[in-house]
Parts: structure tokens; C-alpha cells; sequence
């Protein structure tokens, strides 16, 4: 018994007591500043999850797992809205050089892991262009009646409320970019639709969508219930 | 005289061993120091397991000093390279976390042990009659115990330290007209430095364990003196003028060396510590190092440790108008009576089971600092830096929200309000859940709460524009559980009529009325 105790304990001193639970981890427990993160998921989960979901749960921005969004956004502009954010929105910049807390190696992570989501779309599917200037509003009403009427159809009715796009409140708060990835890349996990299935049988035109996105500019309203035109709003946002 | 007979070898080493003994003896008189120390007569009543603590604590003490000196072999107390070398302890060098986990550990339990030995001293009245220099060195000794604990943690020097130091200067900066200069004493300078750290190393390492170690001298000089309290009968009452005589024949009649027949439970009782601190160390590991002790590192949330955590939460806790005078005058006045008790409570009963005020005080104590502890590590002090762009929401807090609704939850994100309020668990404590505010609050109270601010909530109209708050409040009035009527405008009827309007999901729950605005319009 006493050889057995003495043996443990040399062999605990010959190991530097590495066996026991208390011995701090250094991978785990030594601290790291946030700078050093290289791992996307973790740069996801700290910096984007609050705001656009984690792909399986949403949130109130567009996911960025949306497949339409991914294959439109150019990787330019991704990662320029990251990393200088969208002045004038909610969209804050990431980079530390903008004010914000990553590096630009972790916006560069961010930027190709997001990417690497991207899912080829079925064959034939022909993309419009991300950033167009709006078009003719008189056109856009009937083609955002028939956008909305799709929603309703495919049991969006509690979204539509507040005037669904229209709201002035909701017309202040987003750019006119962001209306068109919205109509391009929809909300399907909220039961909003991208642009290929907006009009049975067809998918909405490069034209359709400018036409519907400046048909939702002209409902712009100063916090007076004023219209706004057009031209107050910064349309060079990405 | 006869020739000695044959003498075994194992005979002359004895004799030599005895002699070498004996000259030393002669020399230290090391008998005469074993009869007047641990030689010594107490009663046999004495010899009780209640009357361990202290000599626990001692051996905490010694436990502290020997690891103490070990840490100090690679310890570089300078503000450039102490948490670097606190790094190596913990992740390089050999043992060197067990050592960290020992003395971290024995800190602890010293603390413990030595606040259960002042209770135990405490309800059975040794601090009476003719005890009271062994009660007010005690005290003391307490002060330094404590203080050794602050500057230890101080030594960590990790953010926890950093924050931990940043409170203590503003506390002494409260103290009227020598608040600035006390401050500057502190901390070696107006802010915290390596200066800072160097006289806390020497604090920690010279001032404060060389008055221990005198006091601890002048404490068993004093048990020693003046006997280890008799364990207390009901109806034995104190009293100066015939307590001595009795005690002496206390000794005469039930008295017995203190080794061998009571120091055999002092020592199972420190084998029990000693095991249990190693069994800790070993299962918990050392304490830290957090974060580097940055300023501008604010996405902490630094905790002292568990004996300075009643205070932690008490100056958390107090109104903002009492802070100072508790401060100030709240440690002074517990020693004041801590130091006094002797005086005023001189003579009399001793035992704890006459002595109902006692018991009461010491739950009551204990009751309190037990709370406060729990308060401390449990209670949200500090929003969660991260929720805002971390914190993901609770799907039916998503779905089947208008676009309005979801730039609203887009707005609480980005504005930080996720930092201190929780929806559903999920986020910082510091504020009210949200997840069913739309019970609790208007459509009105909510605008006016977001932008005047109120209770610990600071405005925050100059950081929103008209339509973040619109939208912000149209996602919050949503929030309720499923079935429950939202809140409702006392000047509202309960149920609203029919004909040409309809409580919207989200815009009417403030009590507002409005007609239902056609989505295709």
C-alpha cells in the first residue's frame, strides 16, 4: 500500500500533475484578445448572428446564408458594406479602421466564409444585375400589388401589415439597395419570395424590379408625412 | 566503575544522537521552549474540535508563505512583464499552476477558516476576561489577513486586479481633504501603473507578512500566557476577580499537556485543510489570469474575489447618495466594534447557549455576508458587451413580424439595447426581460421610456432618429406571450369597437386606435 501511494506520487510529480482536472488549458482558458479570432463561425457568431441569423435561426436583417442574396452581391461590395458598414442605416462598420472592432484579416475571414455558402442555383436561372438605378413607379404599383399579392397567397398575410415596403417609418430606415436585394433575394424563410417566383411562370425583369423599387421610393415621406423625392435619398449606397 | 560491556552499533548512534541532544539543549534550552509552548498545560476541556480553527489558520499561514516564496522565483512584479510571468506560471512552467491553484486555494481558506475561528472565539466568550489582547491581536491579524487578499489579487494583475484597483482608488479619493493624496499613496502616482504594482509587492511580500508574523507572535505569546479558553459552562460567569484563581484550578484538577493529548485534533484538523486545499488546487486549478489589465478593455466583467464579494455587492447595491458614508465609515465602525467588544462585553456568561444576542448576531452576520456573496456572483452587474451583435432571438420573436416590426428588432440590435435586456433569457441582465414588455407598457410609456430613459435606463433620444424609435416600438409591442391582450391605455375601453377600426397586431396595443392600414395600398 505505502509502495503504491509513493509510486503515485512520483509519478504524479514525474508528469507536472498534467492528469489533474484543475490544470488550466491553454487553448481554452489562456485569454486571447478578440483580434486574435481566425475561425469564421466564431467571427459569425460574435459579430453578424444578432442581426442576420445563424442560417438556421433568422433575425430581422436578411440572412446572409440566402442563396439568392450570395449569388448577386458582388464579393466587392460584401466586403465593403462589412468593413465600412452603410453610413446612415443600421448596418455599422466592422473594421477597426472605421471605427469598429475587427481586423481587416477577420473582415477578409467574415467575407470568404459567407461565400463559401454559396449554393450553385438551378440551372437556367438568370440573375439580375445587384445595383441598377429605380425605375418607372407608375409600372412598379401593379407589379408590387401582384408582389404582394404572392406574399398573401403564399401565406405571408400577418407581414403585409403596417403597409408592408410602403411604411414610411421602414422607407426611412433602409437604403434604396437594400429594397432591391430584398425584392431580388426575397425572405423565403419568412415566406417572402425571391424575384423568380413573384409572377407565376416567370421571374420578375431587371426592369420589374427597378420599376417596383422606384414605385416604393416615391411613398418616401419626411417624419412630417411629407414625400420626398427621389434625389434626397442616397441611391450610391452598395 | 566496570568496563562497558560490548555496545551495539545501534546503542552508539543513540548515545551520540542523545549527546548531540543534550549539547544542544544545553545551548537553545530546547526542553525548557517544549515545556512552555507545546508542553504546556490546558484544560482538558479545551481539547475540544471546536478550538481547531486557529491552529488552521496558522497552518494556512505557513501554507502561504512557503508557496508565496515559490511564486515569488518567477514572479517579475513590474507592470510591463507581471502578467506575462503570471502566463508562464500558469501554462509553462512545470507545477507551476498547481503552485498558483496551492497558494490561491490557502488564500481562500485561510480567510474561511480564520473568520470561523473569530465566530468560535466569539460565541464561547474567549474574548473576555483576561483574553482581550489575544482578541484585539486577532482583529488585527484579521485586517492583515484581508489586506493580504487584496494585494494578492492586486499581484494577479489581470483585469479583474486593473477594476479591483480602480474601485479601491475611488474609494480613498472619497475621503474628505486628503482623499487626492491618499489615492496618490496608493497607487504610486495619479493612475495605476508599475509603481502601483511595486508597492503592492511590497506590500504583500514584506510589510504586510512581517506585521502578520509578529502578530501571530504576540497572539500564542498571549494563548500561551494566558491559558486557551476553558470550554464554557452555562451559569460559569467571568469575573475579574476571581476568574484567574479559578482558572489555575481548572488546570490543577483537569489540566494536561497540550502535546500530546489536544494537539492531535489540531493536527487531524490540519491534515483535513492541507488535503482539502490540495484536493481544490487539483480539481479547481488557480484563479485566472483573466484578460491583460487594459483601460480600454471594457468588454469585461471583473468579479473580486469571494471574500471582498459581500462588499462588491453592498457598494453595488446602496443608494447613490449613501455610497460615500458607507464607504467611509462603514469598515471603521465594524472594527470599532470588533476592537471594543472586550470592554463592553467584559465579564459574564460565556457560553453561547446563555448567550441568545450572540447567536442572533452571528446568523445574522453570516445570513447577510452569505447573501450578499450570492448576489455578488450571481447578479448581473454589467451589461453583456456582445449581445448586441452575439445574441440570436427566439424564432416566434421573428416570425410573422412586419418589415416594420423586423427593422425594429434590427434597431434593438444595433442600438445595444440586447446588452442589458434579456428577450427570453438571451442577452444582458441588467434591464427587464423584453420578451413580454408588450404586457407591461404602452405603445406611449415605450416611446417615452426609450427616449427619456428612467430607473437605470439612460435616454436615448439623441440617439434615435424619429423612425428607429417608431420602429423600434412596433417590433417591442409585439413581444407577449401568445394569447395575452397587450397593454392598454386606462382610457381605452378594454374591448375596442368594431365597425371600421381593429386593433392592429402591433400598432394599437398602446392603446391607440387606428384604422387598419390596407397592405396593398
Amino acid at each position: 500500500m505505502k509502495r503504491s501511494l509513493l509510486f503515485l506520487g512520483f509519478c504524479a510529480v514525474l508528469t507536472g500533475c498534467d492528469w489533474m482536472p484543475g490544470k488550466p488549458d491553454e487553448k481554452v482558458d489562456k485569454w486571447r484578445p478578440p483580434t486574435a479570432i481566425t475561425d469564421f463561425h466564431e467571427l459569425y457568431r460574435e459579430n453578424c448572428q444578432g442581426c442576420h441569423g445563424d442560417g438556421k435561426l433568422v433575425a430581422g436583417a436578411i440572412s446572409l446564408d440566402n442563396p439568392t442574396y450570395l449569388a448577386v452581391v458582388p464579393e466587392a461590395t460584401l466586403r465593403k458594406v462589412i468593413a465600412e458598414g452603410i453610413p446612415g442605416t443600421l448596418m455599422p462598420p466592422f473594421s477597426q479602421a472605421k471605427g469598429g472592432m475587427l481586423t481587416e484579416e477577420q473582415v477578409d475571414i467574415i467575407v470568404k466564409g459567407l461565400l463559401a455558402w454559396r449554393q450553385p442555383l438551378p440551372a437556367g436561372t438568370s440573375l439580375p444585375p445587384y445595383s441598377a438605378p429605380p425605375g418607372d413607379a407608375t409600372r412598379g404599383e401593379a407589379l408590387y400589388k401582384a408582389y404582394t399579392d404572392a406574399i398573401a397567397k403564399a401565406g405571408g398575410e400577418k407581414m403585409l401589415g403596417d403597409g408592408f415596403y410602403t411604411n414610411p417609418a421602414f422607407l426611412g430606415l433602409v437604403t434604396d439597395q437594400y429594397l432591391r436585394t430584398l425584392i431580388i433575394a426575397g425572405r423565403p424563410e419568412l415566406g417572402i419570395p425571391d424575384y423568380r417566383k413573384v409572377i407565376p411562370g416567370r421571374p420578375l425583369s431587371d426592369e420589374d424590379i427597378s420599376d417596383i423599387v422606384a414605385w416604393l421610393i416615391s411613398k418616401r415621406e419626411n417624419e412630417f408625412g411629407q414625400p420626398l423625392s427621389p434625389d434626397s435619398v442616397n441611391t450610391q449606397i452598395p | 566503575m566496570s568496563e562497558p560491556t560490548k555496545k551495539t552499533a545501534k546503542n552508539l548512534a543513540f548515545d551520540a544522537a542523545q549527546g548531540i541532544f543534550v549539547w544542544l539543549d544545553k545551548r537553545l534550552h530546547l526542553t525548557d521552549l517544549w515545556e512552555h509552548t507545546a508542553g504546556h498545560h490546558i484544560p482538558r476541556s479545551s481539547a475540544s474540535w471546536f478550538y481547531v480553527f486557529g491552529s488552521a489558520t496558522l497552518l494556512c499561514l505557513i501554507l502561504q508563505i512557503v508557496t508565496g516564496s515559490l511564486l515569488a522565483f518567477a514572479y517579475v512584479p513590474s507592470g510591463a512583464e507581471a502578467y506575462t510571468t503570471l502566463e508562464y506560471l500558469t501554462y509553462e512552467q512545470p507545477v507551476g499552476w498547481f503552485l498558483r491553484a496551492m497558494h490561491y486555494w490557502g488564500s481562500n481558506f485561510m480567510v474561511a477558516i480564520m473568520f470561523l475561528h473569530m465566530t468560535q472565539v466569539f460565541l464561547f466568550g474567549a474574548y473576555k476576561y483576561p483574553r482581550e489582547i489575544t482578541w484585539i491581536s486577532g482583529c488585527i491579524l484579521m485586517v492583515c489577513t484581508l489586506g493580504m487578499a487584496f494585494t494578492g489579487q492586486v499581484l494577479r494583475f489581470d483585469e479583474d486586479a486593473y477594476w479591483g484597483l480602480g474601485i479601491g482608488a475611488a474609494i480613498m479619493g472619497r475621503v474628505p481633504l486628503i482623499g487626492e493624496n491618499l489615492v496618490h499613496l496608493m497607487l504610486g502616482g495619479p493612475i495605476i501603473a508599475s509603481e502601483t504594482l511595486s508597492r503592492f509587492f511590497s506590500l504583500h511580500v514584506f510589510i504586510i507578512p512581517g506585521t502578520i508574523l509578529a502578530l501571530v507572535a504576540l497572539h500564542l505569546r498571549m494563548v500561551l500566557t494566558k491559558g486557551i479558553n476553558e470550554y464554557p459552562e452555562p451559569g460559569r460567569l467571568v469575573d475579574r476577580n476571581t476568574y484567574d484563581k479559578e482558572y489555575e484550578e481548572i488546570l490543577k484538577k483537569d489540566g494536561m499537556p497540550f502535546a500530546p493529548h489536544g494537539i492531535w485534533k489540531d493536527l487531524v484538523a490540519a491534515a483535513f485543510v492541507l488535503v482539502a486545499i490540495l484536493a481544490c488546487a487539483a480539481i479547481f486549478g488557480p484563479k485566472g489570469p483573466t484578460g491583460p489589465p487594459y483601460p480600454t478593455e471594457i468588454d469585461t466583467v471583473p468579479r473580486p474575489d469571494f471574500f471582498f464579494m459581500w462588499i462588491f455587492a453592498v457598494a453595488a447595491l446602496m443608494p447613490e447618495y449613501m455610497e460615500s458614508f458607507l464607504l467611509l465609515t462603514g469598515g471603521p465602525i465594524i472594527l470599532l466594534i470588533l476592537f471594543a467588544l472586550p470592554f463592553i462585553n467584559n465579564t459574564g456568561e460565556k457560553s453561547w447557549r446563555r448567550r441568545p444576542i450572540a447567536v442572533l448576531t452571528v446568523i445574522f452576520v453570516y445570513l447577510a455576508l452569505g447573501l450578499l456573496t450570492y448576489l455578488g456572483f450571481t447578479s448581473p452587474w454589467s451589461p453583456e458587451m456582445t449581445a448586441w451583435t452575439a445574441d440570436p432571438t427566439e424564432q416566434s420573436r421573428v416570425l410573422d413580424r412586419t418589415p416594420l416590426e423586423l427593422q425594429g428588432l434590427v434597431v434593438l440590435q444595433n442600438k445595444q439595447c440586447r446588452n442589458c435586456h434579456a428577450i427570453d433569457g438571451v442577452g444582458g441582465k441588467r434591464g427587464p426581460d423584453l420578451a413580454d414588455v408588450g404586457t407591461r407598457l404602452t405603445k406611449d410609456q415605450m416611446i417615452r421610456q426609450v427616449i427619456q430613459g428612467g430607473g437605470n435606463m439612460p435616454a436615448y433620444g439623441k440617439n434615435l432618429s424619429p423612425y428607429e424609435v417608431e420602429a423600434l416600438v412596433s417590433y417591442m409591442v409585439t413581444l407577449r406571450p401568445e394569447n395575452q391582450p397587450p397593454a392598454r391605455d386606462s382610457t381605452w375601453p378594454a374591448i375596442p369597437p368594431k365597425e371600421n377600426v381593429s386593433t392592429k397586431e402591433a400598432g394599437p396595443h398602446a392603446g391607440h386606435l387606428e384604422k387598419t392600414a390596407d397592405p396593398q395600398s
